[in-house]
């Protein structure tokens, strides 16, 4: 429980990082302008499109649903 | 405003089959794989892995140059973080119940066909924003 609570920290400290790179943007990153930077090299969009097909495979196909 | 609505549904219609395929099944191997292909497809024919293309050249530094790389450090932390207790979980077995791995945490949320619909929905409209991008940038181009 505690893990999974970190795991949705995660994503409230993602959303706060988001948020300052809105409100002070020569400090902080979006995360569509740290992906951009990703995107400089060739390398890195092939990354990009290789982790967008796993989310895509590891979602939806291989998905089980949890017994309570 | 037409296209968009008509792709939305398109997306949405697909989401919703996808959604409903039985995990592990040939048919969910080929609904997943299908937009796959697509996506690279067109990406590939569009220019984004060639490193000559001049839209993607010109376009990719012009975003990113004011960026400086200390502005993506707490996105680089955070990953970090991400990937340290992805690790510990994989570590315990990977159902560990006390230290579940993200894929674990985010089943929760494929337990019901619509929640798997809107995530579905949410990975296809990622993959095409990149698709729009050079399309835009190929138009803008063109004299």
């Amino acid at each position: 429980m505690l893990v999974t609570g970190m795991w949705f920290a995660f994503l409230v400290a993602g959303a706060l990082i988001e948020a300052l790179g809105w409100l002070r943007p020569n400090r902080v990153s979006t995360l569509h302008r740290a992906v951009a930077k990703i995107e400089d090299r060739i390398a890195g969009r092939a990354v990009l499109i290789l982790l967008w097909v796993f989310i895509g495979f590891h979602l939806f196909v291989r998905y089980t649903v949890p017994h309570s | 405003m037409k296209g968009v609505i008509v792709a939305v549904g398109i997306m949405t219609g697909y989401a919703w089959v996808t959604a409903g395929a039985a995990p592990f099944s040939t048919l969910s191997y080929l609904l997943v794989a299908a937009p796959c292909l697509v996506f690279v497809v067109v990406y590939v024919r569009l220019g984004g892995l060639s490193v000559t293309h001049v839209e993607v050249s010109e376009y990719v530094p012009r975003k990113v140059r004011e960026v400086p790389l200390s502005s993506i450090a707490p996105w680089i932390a955070l990953l970090a973080a991400v990937v340290a207790l992805e690790a510990v979980g994989l570590l315990l077995g990977g159902r560990s119940t006390s230290v579940p791995t993200l894929s674990t945490t985010v089943d929760h949320l494929l337990a019901v066909r619509w929640e798997r619909c809107l995530l579905c929905l949410a990975w296809l409209t990622v993959g095409g924003f990149p698709l729009l991008g050079l399309r835009r940038l190929i138009r803008v181009r063109e004299p």
